[in-house]
């Protein structure tokens, strides 16, 4: 291996792992706020006296 | 109102969820903007730059290496600050922000070991040695990963707030002893040649790619953070949402 082969090897883990990090956080992101948007609807469609309180 | 009076009650706001929800809603669009720029600006520098007379075209391994090593202590100090917040105020943010912090610490950590036995093979010959600098680095990525597992292990969230707290302030000892290793022992790693006393010991031709790279770093670590912390909240409210649910369900049974 020469030294770009090092340099390579280095940015590209590096660009890899830090996007596969950022994918993560986007991807689990998404499905809470989905999941977040779903329960608003549910409990703004529950009669109020059905509805449960924190 | 005065400036002290004014921070103390902005920072109280942020303690609302769903305000700091608006404000991450709000930042986070620029600050990933920001982060794509600094880095296509940085990747830019890092190979346009020179060479290093010594090392050849290696040197440019810097440019991620010790960025990602900053980041890596940032986070345990940011954590640090967190879990104060969290033991003495109570800060209801404070314990979802140390949680949201862990896994990317431990991924900064990471890549920094990994890049920095990537740069030693060349430059030293080896891949690995136990010097104070990488052993202390290996403390912090195992301490990161013991903070996640202790956290995820114990079900009910006020204890595991807690004891993580308390462990991350305790293990806050390894930060000044990753920073003043190189002074302190005989290292085959480098002493410090940017962060110190008597300002960087490196040529602008090096300094000016790994400052940019290093501000790429900082705004992505701080995307990931708030955008991980707003994860955090939703994560903590949908789990809440279906306790009721279910303690409705049984007292409607019976």
């Amino acid at each position: 291996m020469d030294h770009q082969h090092y340099v390579v090897a280095a940015y590209a883990l590096t660009f890899a792992v830090m996007l596969a990090t950022a994918v993560k956080v986007w991807l689990a992101g998404r499905s809470y706020r989905r999941q977040v948007r779903v329960l608003a609807i549910v409990r703004r469609h529950q009669p109020r006296d059905e509805r449960q309180h924190a | 109102m005065s400036p002290y009076a004014r921070l103390k009650s902005a920072v109280a706001g942020l303690a609302q969820p769903t305000r700091f929800l608006e404000l991450a809603e709000r930042v986070l669009p620029f600050l990933l903007a920001l982060t794509a720029l600094c880095l296509v600006g940085g990747l830019y520098l890092s190979f346009s730059s020179d060479v290093d007379y010594q090392q050849g075209s290696t040197v440019r391994i810097m440019y991620v290496h010790v960025p990602t090593a900053w980041i890596a202590m940032l986070c345990y100090t940011v954590m640090t600050a967190n879990a104060i917040g969290s033991i003495v105020w109570r800060h209801p943010l404070a314990d979802v922000a140390a949680r949201a912090a862990a896994p990317l610490g431990a991924t900064f950590t990471f890549v920094s070991l990994v890049t920095g036995a990537i740069w030693g093979k060349p430059m030293w010959g080896t891949w690995w040695v136990w010097d104070a600098r990488l052993t202390s680095m290996f403390v912090l990525f195992i301490m990161y990963l013991g903070i996640v597992a202790i956290n995820r292990a114990i079900d009910e969230p006020t204890r595991a707030a807690r004891v993580t707290a308390v462990l991350i302030i305790v293990g806050f000892v390894n930060i000044p002893i990753i920073k003043f290793s190189v002074d302190w022992w005989n290292t085959l790693h480098q002493p410090a040649s940017v962060l110190r006393f008597d300002g960087p010991a490196l040529d602008i031709e090096f300094l000016r790619p790994l400052m940019v790279m290093g501000l790429a770093f900082v705004t992505l670590f701080f995307t990931l953070y708030l955008a991980s912390i707003r994860n955090e909240i939703w994560r903590r409210k949908i789990i809440a949402q279906h306790r009721l649910a279910a303690r409705f369900v049984v007292h409607k049974e019976n």
